[in-house]
């Protein structure tokens, strides 16, 4: 197991890799979104 | 390179599991750009100043290095834990980045063959399986939600490539093709980033690991799922893994005939639909193909992987049938049909870990894994294959339209038929074939019980 300093390195990376998949794929979404609206004539 | 091994993996007491589904969608978002690689095809074939055959080869070659690698490496990346495979994925894939860029700007196309293609492809390969094994040890009470999540990633990559690289070409040159090479160093910079950052957080849990209120007895009485274990060795030996592998490869089939020929299939259908369109259908096939892996392998959870096949497979049918006939009825009906077909294309590729988890154990399930992935390799060829052999020949008869594809639409009712079938004949695998103790692996493992209690859906 690895020291607790670099335990909570990896919680905290943990974390900022949630909000950095997050924003990804919510960024493709929206950019889907808008294709789709012209798919539909939106 | 200590800091890989898979002793220094392992969680301490307390640890949040719910941070590891972060580190396998960094992995699989960012091997998913393979589905945007399309995005690349016209400025290479500009570039190179060839047809369109040639690029599309860089493509098939990484699919076909990813079920090889994966069925190959899925042992290496059992014993070595899934930092250490989530690395080399990593390297692998930005690498094939770099190599591919060369290849751009020193105009050799064999080097993007090289790059994007072997050197990319081991990295799709090994990056695909390496979170499996890991998120089923974490998840043992949830495994359909938990793969289905990471596996999510792979559909959902393209997404986020797709418009990322559109933007990058616009951006180093006026010219796309002149855009090429730096494009392709910058997303492979950025991939590096993202991986490492997923290597380096993923954790294993300790042996003795269990979630809060589970045990495995108390998912034995609730879902009938096995107890033992079998090694990967074993498995392939088994007709179970041979009836999931067919499972698999005509549920993959079906799906990869839409999606391959989407663009211009909706075109076909309906004269209305530009190529604006157009390309805002396939995007909203892809995330259809997405958000399936994430609900469909999540619902499995609760009904069952068994019957969620029989729904993937049985109602697929149905819906492939009433494309056919009805598909031209209206652009939302055809637009609908196709888009549930493509979530349960989705579906069948996330729930499949928690289905062999299920038939075979933890043992070895990335290993297993690997190896049912060469259904998909077989089916990248067969699903295109049958769509457009048979939209050439159509076209040689004199139709054209909505009626290219009728025929390769019932035929694909016929494949989801036999895979129905094939899953129906799934029983839980033979105790012989069974690991007897977890000492004779050399591994720590849950300790293998009789496999009378091996059963693949709910009593």
């Amino acid at each position: 197991m690895e020291s607790e300093t670099s335990e909570r390195g990896a919680e905290l990376r943990g974390y900022v890799l949630w909000v950095i998949v997050g924003a990804g794929l919510l960024y493709g979404v929206v950019n889907t979104a808008r294709q789709v609206a012209d798919l539909f004539g939106v | 390179m200590s800091l890989l091994d898979r002793d220094r993996t392992v969680a301490p007491p307390g640890y949040r599991r719910w941070l590891i589904p972060p580190a396998a969608l960094a992995v699989h978002l960012s091997i998913g750009q393979v589905y945007a690689f399309s995005v690349f095809k016209e400025p290479l074939v500009e570039h190179f100043d060839t047809k369109l055959t040639p690029i599309s080869v860089i493509f098939s070659i990484a699919i076909v290095m990813l079920g090889l690698s994966a069925a190959f490496g899925g042992t290496w990346v059992e014993r070595n834990g899934p930092r250490k495979a989530m690395f080399a994925s990593g390297c692998f894939w930005s690498l094939g980045f770099v190599v591919a860029a060369i290849g751009v700007a020193s105009d050799q196309l064999w080097l993007v063959y090289l790059g994007y293609g072997v050197l990319g492809g081991i990295g799709l390969g090994l990056g695909y399986i390496s979170p499996v094994s890991t998120l089923i040890k974490w998840f043992p009470d949830r495994p359909g939600l938990a793969t289905g999540l990471a596996i999510m990633g792979f559909g959902g990559g393209a997404l986020i490539a797709s418009p990322l690289s559109d933007a990058l070409l616009g951006f180093y040159a006026d010219s796309p093709a002149d855009a090429i090479a730096p494009a392709l160093l910058t997303l492979g910079a950025i991939y590096f980033v993202v991986m490492m950052m997923g290597a380096f957080t993923v954790r294993v849990p300790a042996d003795d690991w269990q979630p809060a209120g589970w045990s495995p007895d108390k998912q034995k009485r609730e879902q009938l799922v096995t107890t033992g274990d079998v090694t990967a060795a074993n498995a392939i030996r088994t007709p179970q893994f041979w009836l999931l592998w067919t499972v698999l490869f005509c549920n993959v089939t079906a799906g990869i005939g839409i999606l391959e020929q989407a663009a211009p299939m909706v075109q076909d259908h309906f004269d209305t639909v530009s190529a604006a369109a157009a390309a805002g259908f396939v995007g909203l096939l892809s995330l259809c193909n997405m958000s399936g892996r994430f609900v469909w392998s999540s619902t499995s959870d609760v009904v069952g992987r068994k019957p969620i096949y029989m729904l993937y497979l049985g109602a697929g049918a149905v819906l492939y049938f009433l494309l056919a006939a009805t598909g031209t009825a209206s652009l939302a009906w055809f637009v609908l049909l196709t888009g549930i077909i493509l979530s349960f294309y989705g579906g069948g590729f996330a729930t499949v870990p928690a289905y062999l988890k299920d038939l075979f154990g933890t043992l070895e399930v990335g290993a297993i894994h690997g190896r049912l992935l060469t259904a998909w390799s077989a089916a990248g060829v067969a699903g295109p294959l049958i769509v457009n052999a048979i939209a050439d020949a159509q076209t040689e008869a004199g139709k054209s339209g909505a009626d290219l594809y009728t025929l390769s639409m019932y035929i694909m009712v016929g494949v989801l038929g036999v895979g129905f079938l094939a899953n129906l004949m799934i029983r839980p695998v033979s105790e012989r074939h069974m690991e007897q103790s977890a000492e004779a692996t050399g591994r720590s493992c849950r300790k293998a019980e009789p496999a009378l209690r091996a059963a693949t859906e709910r009593s």
